[in-house]
């Protein structure tokens, strides 16, 4: 009958393997690429099929929103503290997706390991987010960090989005790559859309930016078009 | 131990409870169904063919649940499920290549078809996601509301529309010839009906997404002037066809100046179909006034204002514009340029067709009277017979029995039978029927 009880409450008891923030493993590193890299040599010497490895992002700007009178405000109603939440395979150490969470909030994560890398700066994440957009092997990944990359405030990340924009093999990351351009501030995100759609190779990309320049709704924009239909 | 005992035994009378009850309410729920069932309506046909053509959605047979779509709305236009049938024909064409003109047309024909269907919400979808335009106000509305929470995943680029003269005009030709074609083939004449209806094909080929890129590129530059400024675009398009008439720019978005929210839109077509040294360009002018907003019976008004100085080919085009409003007074204006003898017969004959494929209520009426006051014209009797059965109207059926019992041309009543038979609903198969058992 002990058995029996035991058995019982075994399953009715199964343990759930929950951890919070403080139950986060801290990889050692100088730079945020340094701590990544031992987070994934140490995830992928574990049993676990997959853990996460998470940071906290810079502080953003907020979103931009401009009506369609050329009113532009800006939108401060994101999280405070935003995590962003990398969950990666042991078995080749790649990102398999990306998720955003909001710190403020309670966080509890079950079964799977919490490498947490810190706060990084603009810089770092850029350069973070930038890697993994070129090396990822999955789409929505890539995406999902080229979208991160655009909303970092780092001049550099624009400059860098501009370049995956241009340089990447694949068509549907540049296309990427613009759109998250046009999410940026008008004084940066205009002229680098206005570049590609005057010079890229791919005519695909240059009506991509074309699209977008449209949305921003700037007398700039309207006195670029008619030079390119005009010319 | 003991109390161990008597907690598994409480756990347990637990759960036999939850599974008789759980037993019970499933014994009730069946029963439910039965009555269910017993109090649904008899299934209707129009229903049945309707899941038919969903089906074939559902399997990627887009050819076929076009089909049973069709049947649906040509057969049961009352019905019930008839708005649902004609959603269900909007999203199969637009999975078919070359038909997403048709696609639209429909999209923009659905509100005043089915003024109080729950659907239109639905197709209003459809058509952002075929223009990848949000209407005016739903867009001022977006523009209000706070960007989705992140990440959001990029909006692709707008595809370049895809709804243009060519396109449009090109559906209607091939529709007639279809008629046409079967017209002879079942008659074994009517082989002269289409040769007018074939001419239309001459105007209005513009291809508004161009293969070249350099020119697909500039119309969706334009595109994006259209969305900031449309007064503007329409300054810029008329500075083009200064330098070039036939400006291959300008003629590939004239739908966009006609769509367009601008008041100087109508002018600037007008000025084109009016002035142009341009032939292409005066006929995609007239084609796209049919298109444009506004009042449609000032539309019908502005182009029968240009024809008294049109040519042949841009009568033939006015013609075919006024077959695109569909209105009792475009209809009337049709049924003028049909009966007027000074008209060359392609032009007569194109206006008879637009009559028999307009659904106003009077259209068998009026080709009733064309018919009795052209008894010196064979050819245009013979398209107002052919146009008679485009319409699929049981008065139409009535009188083209009539003419082919008692008309004294043989080919007239050959003609007439032959539009019976391309109507080919139950009355028409009686009409046809009693034809053979006439002695």
């Amino acid at each position: 009958m002990n058995f029996l009880t035991a058995s019982l409450a075994f399953l009715l008891f199964l343990p759930q393997g929950v951890s919070g923030p403080a139950d986060f493993l801290r990889p050692p590193g100088g730079t945020l690429q340094a701590r990544y890299d031992t987070a994934v040599a140490q995830g992928r010497a574990s049993k676990e099929d997959t853990f996460w490895v998470a940071y906290q992002m810079p502080e953003r700007a907020a979103a931009h929103i401009v009506s369609p009178d050329g009113i532009e405000s800006v939108r401060t109603n994101q999280p405070e503290r935003v995590g962003l939440f990398l969950l990666v395979r042991r078995s080749d150490g790649a990102i398999d997706r990306i998720r955003i969470v909001n710190l403020s909030q309670d966080i509890r994560v079950h079964d799977r390991q919490v490498y947490w890398l810190g706060e990084p700066n603009g810089d770092e994440n850029g350069a973070l987010l930038l890697r993994i957009a070129r090396i990822s092997s999955t789409t929505q990944v890539k995406n999902d960090a080229i979208f991160w990359l655009g909303q970092e405030i780092s001049r550099q990340a624009g400059e860098d989005l501009e370049k995956l924009a241009t340089n990447d093999p694949e068509v549907e990351v540049q296309k990427q790559a613009v759109f998250a351009l046009s999410q940026r501030r008008n004084d940066e995100s205009i002229p680098s859309l206005e570049r590609i759609a005057k010079e890229h190779p791919n005519s695909a990309v240059r009506k991509q930016a074309i699209f977008w320049l449209g949305q921003k709704r700037d007398p700039r924009v309207l006195d670029f078009f008619e030079q390119l239909l005009k010319k | 131990m003991y109390s161990n005992l008597k907690w598994i035994s409480k756990v347990m009378l637990l759960g036999l409870c939850v599974a008789a009850f759980a037993a019970s309410a499933s014994a009730q729920y069946k029963r439910v169904s039965t009555l269910q069932l017993s109090l649904a309506p008899a299934a209707d046909e129009a229903r049945d063919i309707f899941n038919a053509g969903l089906q074939f959605y559902d399997q990627s047979r887009y050819a076929d649940a076009e089909g049973k779509f069709r049947e649906v709305l040509r057969r049961f236009p009352k019905n019930a499920i008839a708005d649902r049938a004609d959603y269900y024909l909007i999203r199969t064409l637009m999975q078919q290549a070359g038909k997403k003109s048709d696609a639209l047309v429909r999209i923009n024909a659905f509100a005043r078809r089915y003024p109080s269907s729950t659907w239109t919400a639905d197709v209003q979808e459809t058509k952002i996601q075929l223009t990848n335009q949000a209407p005016p106000r739903a867009e001022a509305f977006l523009l209000r509301q706070a960007p989705p929470a992140p990440p959001a995943p990029p909006a692709p680029p707008a595809p370049p529309t895809r709804f243009g003269p060519g396109a449009e005009i090109s559906a209607r030709i091939r529709e007639d010839i279809r008629n046409s074609v079967r017209a002879g083939i079942n008659g074994g004449i009517g082989a002269g009906i289409g040769a007018g209806i074939g001419a239309i094909s001459i105007f209005g080929p513009g291809e508004p997404q161009s293969a070249d890129p350099e020119l697909s590129f500039r119309q969706e530059v334009m595109r994006a002037v259209y969305r900031n400024n449309p007064d503007r675009a329409i300054e810029i398009q008329g500075e083009l066809l200064k330098s070039n008439p036939a400006d291959p720019l300008v003629l590939s978005t004239l739908n966009m100046l006609a769509t367009s929210q601008s008041a100087k839109a109508l002018p600037m077509l007008l000025e084109i179909a009016k002035n142009s040294s341009n032939a292409k360009a005066r006929k995609d002018a007239i084609f796209w006034i049919s298109q444009s907003r506004g009042d449609k019976d000032a539309l019908v008004d502005t182009l029968t204002g240009l024809l008294p100085s049109a040519n042949a080919d841009d009568s033939e085009a006015i013609t075919h514009a006024l077959g695109q409003v569909r209105t009792d007074k475009s209809v009337n204006a049709l049924a003028a340029i049909a009966r007027d003898k000074n008209r060359t017969e392609t032009v007569r004959n194109s206006a008879l067709v637009s009559i028999g494929q307009s659904r106003v209520p009077n259209r068998v009426a009026l080709l009733e009277d064309i018919y009795k006051n052209s008894s010196d014209s064979l050819p245009i009797r013979r398209q107002v017979l052919f146009a008679l059965g485009q319409t699929r109207d049981p008065q139409a059926v009535t009188l083209l029995g009539s003419i082919a019992s008692s008309e004294p041309s043989i080919e007239l009543r050959k003609q007439a039978v032959s539009a019976l038979n391309q109507i080919k609903s139950p009355e028409a198969t009686q009409a046809l029927e009693n034809l053979l058992l006439k002695k």
